[in-house]
């Protein structure tokens, strides 16, 4: 299944999050202060997930533009 | 037999077909169910069929409350609520009333529900206008309405122009005039309009509506009210209609109204809630429970989840090129597949990849629109969507091959532009096994066929041997009339190696009053409308032999092993005029002895079986003149005989018109208009006058003409009988009459006795008299035949229409 990135623009948060569960690969999690950031690939694109640790709220899940995305986190 | 039989008798070849193939009738294996996973025949496969659209059924809440009701009040509470109901009636109500925030009734089924309404709020005074879709469960009750005095018309499906022409028509003549919709139609998922439907509402004080919300409640609107009031207010002049057995998860239904005395008055005097019994303790205690969560936040986070899985199914519909038959915010979706043989094919294939669908099929739908149904619940994944469309996307192809269908077939069935995709990927035709065993002959007049061959196959089988058809041919083109200029079609499939033909037939497209068989009444009603509108309730079709033919049309040698794919190689060509002419429909016609293979055949290729009216056949001319022919008959018909046929015989003279003038076929032709005129019982336009001139110069026909000395009074022309007489058979087809002697001296019964004798002069060994008047033709000897037809139609609206016209019109004369 291949989704594009406007299509999976199309969701909600929570199902953006379901849909990089089940559809997706995590590539990248790493806490930074009281946040999880984890990256995900599904398709041809990666997404940035951001979760607040604190109260456990979704506050991004989002693709990002720059493919080279896990260099920068890696990087950090 | 009687048409209400015949579309039983389809049904229920259709059901059984797909419970033979273990796709209907199904039960679960599962000890325990939990998710959407079931067991069928020891396979566990993923249910796309639940309408319980939130899950809630394993809701712990719902399980624990319904417990607890039971616990507290028994298994049942067994009175009716006409007397006592149990207090958590009264606290349901109270929840349903803030759902809502308007009267309610609860009742134990939407079908009871529609059966309490309706008969209560509708009165004889109303019009009545169903949606050409709207679910089987609401023309149930309408059918209760006062037994047939109400008036009642079908209107095309969700077309509000239309509607409002309607509502403007019938505003002068009805007390009401109300218009009954389904929110979501539950086999395409589609919705009614319901921002035109309000605007109509407020527009015109005598419109109302009646809207059944069944596949709409719990996923949408506050407090899951449902789509019909999805951001939307109640309308004073609208009653809904909805089910607690879908997304609500309990059983039930509501009714809802738009002020406190409807309310009160269907729980007063609706049929099912004086003598039906209550919901019982356990789906009462549940449905407390769940309405009280959809009076919480949490209903709105539930309908979240339900709606991105339902923008998700869209989404991989599309990315997978199905034919949907509607892109849909409900969560019922529909993909066509054309015909059941392809649709019971697809079910089977989706049931070994692990995935339960429906089988959307007639009655549901009309034949030639057979899908796969299937719906999406808050408890699917995304990739169990995902995988379950992808299947279906891999295998509807193998099941098309299999089946000789095209994508392009189904769009054209479903009035569908082809995607140029699926042009693109349209290269396997129809492809038929044993197509390289056979060959498909097309010819377009009986001038092209070789008489010696035709005849070798229809000789003795009616009136459509080779002259036969050639008369027709003069007859039915370059006329004024268009229903007076036929399309004529010859096709004949043959055997590559033997050179013989497997199946043969003729076909004739034409124009056809749609009430040909309709009561005389409901053809009386439609003729004063054609007096302005000639072509009012008309459509072109294309048959197997014609509307002036009788007899075996259908050639088909079942000693060949590949007659059933010569018949697939005779639809595609059938399809292709259907497609060519523009016509609605496709009717087989005149069989006489139909067996389950054969029946079952047809149906798989989307054809349904209707009743023709009986046919007349007198099988006895053993007798060898007109003592012989009285002492043959019954003793009935013996003293009809005496009393209406000899008292009169000496009166009667017989000549056969061989040497006709124009004068002659100018008399003949206005005896024949009496009878027409006459007659609504099989309702056919006016032949052309040229058939009967060419009918008197024919060596295949012959005019038998009936003369009559009334009193002292010279000889006069009173009946006229064109009758086929080439092979073994005499075959009256048209007959003229001057009613002014017909009562005095019985002039129709006479000429039946007249048909009779020259039958016997020329030789002949039956007489076939044709449809009607049964009656006086068993007075001669005739015997009733059984004839049937198997017919697609493209459009079935004017068909619907007819039959809920026919409906009030048998009410009407019981």
């Amino acid at each position: 299944m291949r989704l594009t990135r406007g299509e999976f623009c199309q969701f909600n948060h929570t199902t953006r999050l379901k849909l990089l569960k089940e559809f997706g690969k995590n590539v990248l999690e790493k806490k930074i202060r009281m946040r999880l950031i984890s990256i995900y690939k599904i398709s041809d694109f990666y997404v940035e997930v951001y979760e607040n640790l604190d109260n456990h709220q979704l506050e991004k899940v989002e693709p990002v533009r720059n493919n080279s995305v896990l260099e920068v986190y890696n990087n950090l | 037999m009687k048409q209400g039989n015949v579309i039983t008798d389809t049904i229920d070849q259709i059901i059984s077909d797909g419970v033979k193939r273990g796709i209907l009738h199904l039960y679960t294996d599962d000890n325990i169910l939990h998710g959407n996973h079931i067991m069928l025949k020891g396979r566990e496969v993923v249910n796309f069929g639940s309408c319980s659209y939130l899950g809630l059924e394993f809701d712990p809440r719902l399980k624990e409350a319904s417990k607890a009701a039971i616990d507290n009040y028994g298994t049942q509470f067994s009175e009716s609520r006409a007397y006592v109901s149990i207090k958590l009636y009264r606290q349901l109500e109270e929840l349903f009333d803030k759902v809502f925030d308007a009267p309610c009734v609860i009742t134990p089924t939407t079908t009871l529900g529609h059966m309490a309404n309706i008969p209560v709020l509708m009165s004889a005074g109303d019009a009545i206008i169903t949606d050409q879709q709207v679910h089987n469960s609401v023309n149930t009750a309408v059918k209760l309405l006062n037994g047939g005095r109400t008036h009642i018309e079908v209107l095309r499906h969700n077309r509000m122009d239309l509607l409002e022409d309607r509502i403007k028509s019938l505003r002068g003549k009805h007390d009401k005039i109300w218009y009954l919709a389904d929110g979501i139609y539950s086999m395409f998922g589609d919705t009614a309009p319901m921002n035109e439907l309000y605007q109509l509402l407020d527009m015109y004080p005598q419109f109302y509506l009646y809207v059944d919300d069944a596949h709409g409640m719990s996923i949408q609107g506050k407090h899951g009210r449902g789509s019909v009031l999805n951001n939307r207010r109640f309308h004073p002049k609208m009653v809904l209609a909805t089910s607690l057995a879908k997304g609500f998860a309990t059983g039930g239904a509501v009714m809802v109204y738009p002020n406190k005395e409807m309310a009160r008055r269907v729980r007063t005097c609706g049929g099912p809630l004086i003598t039906s019994g209550p919901l019982q303790p356990a789906q009462l205690g549940a449905a407390v429970a769940a309405a009280t969560i959809h009076l919480t936040e949490e209903i709105y986070s539930m309908q979240d989840e339900l709606h991105e899985r339902i923008k998700f199914t869209n989404l991989m519909l599309k990315k997978y090129h199905l034919p949907v038959i509607a892109e849909n915010n409900a969560a019922i979706f529909f993909v066509g597949v054309h015909l059941p043989k392809v649709g019971y094919n697809m079910v089977r294939r989706m049931l070994e990849a692990g995935y339960y669908v429906n089988l959307g099929i007639f009655p549901a739908v009309p034949m030639k629109n057979t899908g796969i149904r299937f719906t999406i619940t808050r408890l699917h994944t995304f990739s169990q969507i995902e995988e379950m469309i992808r299947t279906m996307a891999e295998e509807l192809p193998k099941a098309l091959k299999e089946e000789g269908v095209t994508y392009e077939d189904i769009y054209r069935a479903f009035k569908i532009p082809v995607p140029e995709q699926q042009l693109l990927d349209e290269t396997v035709a129809s492809v038929i096994s044993q197509a390289l065993s056979l060959k498909a002959y097309h010819y377009k007049s009986i001038y092209d066929i070789d008489k010696n061959d035709w005849n070798a196959i229809f000789k003795n089988k009616g009136t459509f041997d080779w002259d036969g058809l050639a008369l027709l041919e003069n007859s039915f083109q370059n006329n004024h009339q268009a229903e007076n200029n036929w399309q004529f079609d010859y096709v004949i499939v043959k055997d590559i190696m033997t050179e013989k033909p497997v199946v043969a037939s003729f076909f004739t497209t034409a124009l056809w009053k749609d009430d040909m068989l309709s009561p005389a009444d409901v053809s009386d009603n439609i003729e004063t409308k054609r007096a302005s509108d000639p072509y009012y309730f008309t459509s072109k079709v294309v048959s197997s032999g014609s509307l002036l033919t009788e007899g075996e049309h259908l050639f088909i040698d079942t000693s060949s092993p590949f007659w059933k794919d010569a018949m697939q190689l005779l639809f595609d060509q059938i399809n292709t005029l259907q497609e060519k002419y523009n016509a609605n429909s496709i009717v087989l016609r005149d069989f006489h002895h139909v067996d389950d293979e054969f029946e079952s055949f047809l149906i798989d290729n989307g054809f349904f079986k209707t009743s023709m009216p009986d046919n007349n056949v007198v099988n006895n001319l053993n007798w060898n003149n007109s003592e012989e022919f009285y002492d043959s008959l019954s003793k009935n018909s013996k003293m009809h005989f005496r009393k209406n046929v000899r008292r009169y015989a000496d009166q009667y003279e017989v000549e056969i018109g061989d040497y006709a003038v124009e004068k002659d076929v100018d008399d003949w032709y206005a005896l024949y208009e009496n009878v027409k005129n006459n007659s609504l019982e099989l309702n056919t336009f006016t032949l052309p006058r040229k058939l009967f001139e060419n009918i008197a110069h024919s060596q295949s026909w012959e005019t038998m003409v009936v003369k009559l000395s009334p009193g002292n009074e010279t000889k006069k022309t009173v009946a006229v009988v064109f009758s086929h007489i080439a092979g073994e058979n005499y075959i009256p087809m048209i007959i003229g009459l001057d009613y002014t002697y017909n009562k005095d001296y019985k002039v129709y019964r006479q000429a039946l006795y007249q048909v009779m004798m020259r039958a016997k002069i020329l030789g002949k060994k039956k007489v076939l008299l044709g449809f009607s008047a049964s009656i006086e033709k068993k007075k001669v000897g005739a015997v009733l035949s059984s004839t049937y037809a198997f017919t697609q139609i493209k459009d079935s609206y004017n068909a619907e229409t007819l039959a809920v016209m026919s409906l009030a019109a048998t009410t009407l004369t019981k």
